[in-house]
């Protein structure tokens, strides 16, 4: 029992460390671990944390289960559901949300953004932050994908308003023309 | 998300210390893309108070291949599986059941481990706590399961799994394993059924008669139409034990040479002398009186329990070599040691009655309902009049009274004091009383009994209900001034028993007058010395008297042989529990035909048992309760077709075990301790031919609804081996080994592929809406070895 006792003083301690760090579209924020406002909570996920803590509404929250895909982000270059994921466990990782697609300094969108606009693919809008980030992801491996590999890489955004055939139409042209570097 | 704390491990050994720490508090997360939307949901049947995150471990994801062996780490990501050539090129079908997990964020996030892992699918277990109501089901610790008469379109076709002891069987003090003896019948194995009964109960004829049977009151298809008539079945099996004694009960082969004494015949001591004579020891039953069977001889009347029953349930017990000494009043415990008993088990009874302490209880013409019983039970011609009162609530005041009018008495009234609510006598037999015309005066206590005009004037008070007492029932309060008189012929009290304990025996004698004993093991302070039955609890049922002589007779046993308490069998292998889906419709419980009322006498039974065909009936109405949700996991049903094998790090160490014993026959047999660290796949012959398929709704995010992967070895076009799994059919994926079996040895064409789908499907137990699933299975089989 003495060694068992060990190792949860030693985690307990590490569960009290104070803060975490996250890079989000290059920032780097650090965060206070604990349950106050702006404090980053053990049960917190990434979703709630871009939206609430570091008011990034841009990315969505909707089947909040890991299902729908509008909450999609980038982390370290893979797409992953900011909804379920936790956001302790993203201390000293790089996430890319929609905000993080325009040129920061130009203001100018990214040809993916651009893409969705020039060929509404969208309705309401609401899953497309998701939809556009797996898409960058995407274009980010293979920047000129058949059509069979976007409608693999986007089988995970779901779309109510049926906007999917205009997506992909999207998806084609800005992989003639996308920035990889975004 | 309601909180929790946030653990990192290390290494997989510091994991198993945290899980250790938690005692089964804590989850373990990877991937967490199913366990936090079950957080979310509170679906859990227990929101952990940590998480021990697993992900910290390094060098837990790999792929590689060693000697013809494909190691996969458990925190390998489901993408890295997809994508790996050598996965891809040798064992196909593990990076196609990859790929089409969910979608391709998940299989970003997903660990292989995690996947093999995975929570049973059910949407009861899975319903949203903040929609409104959690479902209690099976595996929340709930009474039953949801699906199996409700929406099942996804759940299992091969029957279910015993997430936790089922209703009846907690119910019931002896925790008589009723579902599994009733599937024996089912199966037409009547011997084994009784061999499962016995190993729980010696004597069912009598519990068969007498039991209040509690198991019936809980029974899960009480609730849908009526519950399945256990006493009848039991009844039957009983009376077929008998008839087959010769032929299965059978005497120990070795004898211990220890020596257990009995003090008491009932049904407590009765018992421990079966169970220890059965492990050899010799064991002497001690009786005061002339005859062997207490209470069941002296108190419960011949129209419940005829004699020769009795008589032949002890015939039974006597003949596997216990030896009885009646006329024999055991009045010190010192004397059985230096006879040279080792071990002495108390079950003495309770025999005295208790006194209502009131004015003129001593009269003549009032008498006590233990001396009244017995006295008929001798044969005595109880002369008691036309009037016959009877006071109290519990069985022996139904007995005194049905007895009574079975006398000739003209009209009996019952006395109780409290409402029929808390009567503690079996529901069934104050139905009984009723019907045969008993009155019964609730809520009214006697305060005197005076001798008035040739006959008894029974003054009593009126009561009402206050506040709960110790027994949780609510305690009778008198009402001022509500005085009433009754005229009666003669007066029965039957207001409680109590042991009687010599007092050279040395024990400590509680309040109540009765043994204080462990409750796990019934030993008393002293050693050497066991109790039960009515002496310890005051009196009870048959039934929770045989529970106790079990327990003694289990814990005497180890006392005596030095072995260790025998610890639960870990469920090897894979049966899934079967009923008969035919009896999920609206049906009506057997109804054992009874004497009428005008015939009912003091020594004829007033009931009759069911004949084999009704008692099969019952047993196929047992819905054999258990959890019918199913395993989706893609990684497993194919890891099954590869026999892969899953390395396991626990407190005791690392185990490597077949993935079929992996799975059991729910969800998986981790320990709560325990962590998988990897997946090990011997490489599947060059030539076999590999297949996944998975039926879905949907091509993305959906789970499996059927899946089906073979691994097929033939040459000269000849099928030399044959793995088939199922996956989303039953709580653990199924290897269809009559498929297999149908494809060996034999060509591989249409007709062969027909055969073997037929036999991966033949026995399917389809629910209300999944017959559907089930034509699934055999069409993705037949596509399989086509393909």
């Amino acid at each position: 029992m003495e060694g068992d006792s060990k190792v949860t003083i030693r985690r307990v301690k590490d569960s009290q460390k104070g803060s975490i760090s996250l890079t989000v579209n290059g920032w780097l924020y650090e965060l206070a671990v604990g349950d106050k406002p702006g404090e980053v909570a053990p049960s917190h996920t990434l979703a709630h944390t871009l939206r609430e803590t570091l008011r990034l509404t841009g990315t969505k929250i909707s089947c909040d289960h890991g299902a729908c895909g509008a909450c999609t982000v980038i982390m370290d270059g893979e797409t992953v559901l900011s909804c379920i994921t936790l956001t302790m466990d993203c201390d000293g990782k790089s996430i890319t949300t929609i905000e993080g697609l325009e040129d920061l300094e130009t203001g100018q969108l990214h040809p993916l953004q651009q893409a969705f606009i020039d060929n509404t693919a969208f309705q309401c809008g609401f899953c497309t932050p998701g939809i556009i980030m797996s898409a960058k992801a995407l274009l980010d491996e293979d920047p000129s994908p058949t059509e069979e590999a976007i409608k693999q890489a986007l089988s995970g955004n779901y779309c109510r308003c049926i906007s999917h055939y205009e997506v992909i139409k999207a998806v084609k042209e800005a992989s003639g023309r996308s920035d990889t570097n975004g | 998300m309601k909180g929790f704390n946030l653990v990192n491990a290390r290494t997989v050994d510091e994991a198993v210390k945290l899980l250790k720490g938690y005692k089964g508090k804590a989850k373990l997360i990877a991937g967490g893309t199913e366990l936090l939307g079950e957080l979310k949901d509170r679906a859990l049947p227990a929101y952990p108070e940590a998480l021990i995150n697993i992900k910290t471990i390094p060098d837990m994801g790999y792929i590689r291949e060693e000697a013809g062996v494909l190691k996969i780490g458990a925190l390998t990501k489901l993408r890295e599986m997809q994508t790996s050539p050598v996965v891809k090129e040798k064992y196909k079908i593990l990076a196609q059941a990859a790929l089409s997990v969910a979608s391709p964020q998940i299989r970003n996030m997903g660990t292989v481990g995690g996947n093999l892992c995975q929570d049973v699918r059910c949407w009861y277990y899975r319903y949203p706590h903040q929609v409104g109501g959690r479902i209690m089901c099976h595996l929340k610790g709930g009474k039953g399961c949801y699906a199996l008469n409700g929406e099942n379109q996804y759940h299992s076709i091969f029957g279910g799994s015993r997430a936790a002891s089922p209703p009846c069987s907690l119910a019931c003090p002896g925790n008589v394993d009723i579902p599994s003896y009733l599937s024996k019948v089912r199966e037409g194995d009547l011997r084994e059924a009784t061999e499962i009964l016995l190993d729980s109960n010696p004597m069912p004829s009598i519990t068969g008669r007498v039991c209040p049977h509690s198991c019936e009151q809980e029974c899960n298809r009480g609730d849908f139409d009526e519950p399945v008539s256990v006493r009848d079945v039991e009844r039957f099996m009983g009376d077929y034990i008998l008839e087959h004694a010769n032929e299965i009960i059978k005497s120990p082969e070795k004898k211990t040479g220890q020596k257990v004494a009995i003090v008491g015949s009932g049904p407590a001591g009765l018992t421990a002398a079966y169970y220890l004579a059965k492990r050899g020891h010799a064991v002497t039953v001690f009786e005061a009186s002339p005859k062997i069977g207490g209470m069941m001889r002296l108190v419960i009347p011949d129209y419940r329990l005829p004699k020769d029953v009795l008589d032949a349930e002890i015939e039974k017990i006597l003949r596997i070599g216990v030896e009885a000494k009646v006329n024999t009043d055991v009045q010190s415990i010192d004397d059985l040691f230096q006879q040279g008993y080792d071990a002495v088990f108390l079950a003495l009874g309770a025999h005295s009655s208790t006194k209502m302490r009131i004015k003129g209880e001593s009269l003549s013409s009032v008498m006590d309902g233990m001396s009244f019983l017995s006295a008929v039970n001798l044969g005595e011609r109880v002369n008691l009049g036309d009037r016959v009162a009877v006071i109290g609530g519990g069985n022996t005041a139904i007995d005194s009274a049905r007895v009574a009018l079975r006398l000739g008495a003209k009209e009996v009234t019952i006395v109780y004091r409290r409402t029929r609510a808390e009567m503690p006598a079996s529901g069934d037999e104050v139905e009984e009383a009723l019907s045969e015309g008993i009155k019964v005066v609730f809520l009214a206590t006697p305060t005197e009994i005076k001798r008035a005009k040739g006959q008894l004037e029974l003054v009593c008070t009126r009561m009402e209900l206050g506040e709960p007492d110790a027994s949780g029932r609510r305690q009778p309060v008198p009402v001022a001034r509500s005085e009433f008189s009754e005229y009666f012929d003669s007066v029965i009290a039957a207001v409680g028993q109590t042991p009687d304990i010599p007092g050279q025996f040395g024990l400590r004698v509680r309040r109540q007058k009765t043994l204080q004993v462990d409750p796990d093991t019934q030993a008393t302070d002293r050693q050497g010395v066991w109790a039960g039955g009515d002496v310890v609890t005051g009196s009870a049922t048959v039934i929770s008297a045989i529970a106790a002589g079990k327990r003694a007779a289990a814990s005497i046993d180890r006392y005596l042989t030095g072995a260790e308490a025998a610890t639960k069998d870990k469920a090897t292998g894979q049966t899934f529990l079967k009923f008969n889906n035919e009896y999920l419709k609206k049906t009506s419980k057997a109804k054992a035909p009874t004497v009428p009322l005008s015939d009912r006498s003091l020594d004829v039974e007033d009931t009759f048992g069911l004949g084999l065909t009704e008692m099969e009936t019952e047993a196929n109405r047992c819905f054999n309760c258990s959890c019918l949700a199913v395993n989706t996991s893609d990684i497993g049903v194919v890891l099954v077709a590869l026999e892969a094998k899953v390395k396991i790090a626990g407190p005791e160490g690392i185990r490597i075990i077949p993935i079929n014993d992996f799975f059991g026959s729910l969800g998986n047999v981790l320990g709560t301790e325990e962590v998988v660290t990897e997946i090990q796949v011997t490489r599947p012959p060059e030539k076999a031919k590999q297949a996944f398929l998975k039926f879905r709704l949907r091509e993305a995010v959906d789970f499996a609804i059927v899946s089906v992967a073979s691994v097929i070895d033939s040459s000269d076009g000849v099928c030399q081996d044959a793995r088939i799994a199922l996956g989303a059919v039953a709580p653990a994926p199924v290897r269809a080994a009559a498929a297999e079996q149908a494809v060996k040895g034999k060509a591989i064409d249409v007709a062969t592929a027909e055969a073997a789908s037929a036999a991966a499907v033949a026995g399917a137990i389809p629910l209300s809406e999944n017959a559907y699933k089930v034509e699934i299975a055999r069409a993705l089989v037949k596509r399989a070895l086509l393909s």
